[in-house]
């Protein structure tokens, strides 16, 4: 609990010069707009808020779909990432392939599959979660066979002197020392995942911040647009901090890694 | 070694070439025998005949998003160069405008995307600009990480010979930088291909990304297989030859 509040303390001390940074700006952009100094493509932010304060379901409505959409297909890829990143560093023979085969999909444009994931699973919420984990899944892998071979010989040789048994070596060695590398691919996978749902619902949706997007930018709606705009960045935003703040609570022992792209 | 190297590209080659033989052959065969219905899975042969017969349309629209993400690359390169030089150039201008630089970084294409075609509109242009924002960011951290990884002794070799800040930069910084500047084209380039495709789906104008989606809307299978199988093969191309480059790059500073 302590460990909590000193870092709700730390996040705060560090976050007021990017909050006020923020703060003027779109003072001077509200200053600006009323001064006609802006672009017809710019609106001012009050526009943006008065859109969620004119129509909270309009927000409301299309936030949630995609944010379970994204967060499903995330779970979905760490689950078969981290499973496959185990297997491929436990059995040295299929090492290659998996890794390769995770750089195949994700070299592959993801906006390639989507039709063809709609002839197969339909036009429901299936595509989209699917292309959220086709888009986040590389990062974890990555990150969980990094993290794997994270521990030196030396370490591994300490615990075989002491003979530790295969699950002490596990709990005690390779899993902590594999936990900075797994955020760090968790945190980095997370905008990816809102990213592919969005551009999924491009394709075909009718509900969700994607189809917003679309819908707006096709009347020409520009408050809705940046609306829209904000809601991604929001939504990407969320993803990453909210793992950043678990990883600050869980990994005290090493921070900052940076895995391999 | 050259010989060496040959036979080496060559065995890849063949390599590459017996993996997307086995491929096809799978694909046919697991196709005609499961009797999956050609509205899902259509057959490779057919994918090639619609491919034959609809060549001038897919060249043509793969030539505008190679277009559009080659010149937004070749944009974005410039661009982040000559930044990351005025960077390492310069450690105040670094400090003042590297956290505006990371603010941008982690903006998603999604949300570039529309904003651009609120200013650019429904071309290839939109294309363009968004491709350059998305390979910015990897281009100019890796940049930055190529001249500040210039050799301490030759630089201060060139310090004691009293080299001027351009000569440290065009003999020292800037031949270390350069297989930096190859691993930023890897990582740009395939979010390069991506951007212009996706810019094209939102804003509609010509392109593979356009193709794929409205041969997918008319139910075209055998032409959207095979949009989809040669926005795969550019978009693999692109990550092979970067990295490719990038190997070789990597080779010659090491040795």
């Amino acid at each position: 609990m302590t460990a909590a509040l000193a870092a709700s303390h730390k996040i705060a001390r560090a976050s007021w010069r990017p909050l006020l940074t923020g703060a003027v700006l779109i003072g001077l952009a509200e200053a600006a707009k009323h001064a006609n100094l802006l672009p017809v493509f710019v609106p001012s932010p009050s526009e943006v808020v008065m859109e969620i304060w004119n129509s909270p379901r309009l927000v409301t409505e299309n936030l949630a779909p995609t944010a379970w959409k994204s967060a499903m297909g995330y779970f979905i890829a760490a689950a078969i990432a981290m499973t496959a990143g185990s297997i491929a560093v436990s059995v040295r023979a299929v090492y290659g392939p998996i890794y390769n085969f995770g750089v195949i999909i994700h070299s592959i444009p993801i906006i390639a599959t989507a039709p063809l994931l709609a002839l197969w699973l339909g036009t429901g919420p299936q595509v989209q979660i699917a292309i959220a984990a086709l888009a986040s899944q590389f990062p974890m892998l990555v990150g969980t066979m990094q993290g794997l071979q994270a521990a030196d010989a030396r370490q591994r040789e300490l615990m075989h002197v002491l003979s530790a048994s295969r699950v002490q070596t596990l709990w005690m060695l390779l899993i902590p020392s594999a936990l900075p590398y797994l955020f760090a691919g968790l945190k980095i996978a997370a905008p990816s995942a809102v990213l592919g749902a969005i551009t999924a619902e491009w394709a075909g949706a009718d509900r969700g911040v994607g189809a917003m997007m679309l819908y707006a930018l096709f009347s020409y709606d520009t408050p809705k647009v940046w609306l829209s705009v904000f809601l991604t960045c929001f939504l990407a935003a969320a993803g990453f901090g909210i793992w950043a703040l678990i990883e600050r609570l869980v990994v005290t022992w090493q921070r900052d890694v940076e895995i391999a792209d | 070694m050259t010989t060496q190297t040959q036979r080496l590209m060559l065995k890849r080659l063949i390599q590459i070439i017996l993996g997307a033989a086995v491929f096809f052959v799978a694909w046919h065969l697991i196709v005609s025998g499961l009797r999956i219905p050609k509205y899902l899975v259509p057959l490779p042969l057919d994918v090639f005949q619609a491919m034959q017969k609809n060549r001038q349309v897919i060249a043509s629209q793969a030539g505008f998003t190679l277009s559009a993400a080659a010149f937004g690359l070749m944009l974005s390169t410039l661009l982040a160069t000559a930044i990351a030089i005025s960077f390492t150039m310069s450690r105040n201008l670094a400090q003042a405008s590297l956290p505006v630089v990371l603010v941008f970084r982690s903006t998603p294409v999604a949300a570039v995307a529309p904003i651009m075609m609120l200013i650019f509109g429904r071309g290839i242009s939109t294309s363009m600009a968004v491709v350059t924002i998305v390979s910015f960011f990897p281009m100019l951290i890796n940049t930055m990480r190529g001249l500040q990884s210039a050799d301490r002794n030759a630089a201060e070799l060139l310090h004691v010979y009293g080299a001027s800040r351009w000569q440290q930069l065009r003999f020292v910084r800037i031949p270390f930088a350069l297989p930096y500047l190859f691993t930023g084209l890897r990582v740009a380039g395939s979010s390069a291909i991506l951007g212009a495709m996706l810019s094209e789906w939102i804003t509609g104008s010509k392109g593979l990304g356009n193709l794929i989606l409205e041969s997918g809307e008319m139910r075209e299978t055998e032409l959207l297989w095979a949009a989809v199988l040669t926005s795969v093969t550019v978009a693999l191309a692109v990550f092979w030859s970067t990295s490719a480059s990038e190997k070789r790059l990597l080779r010659w500073t090491h040795t």
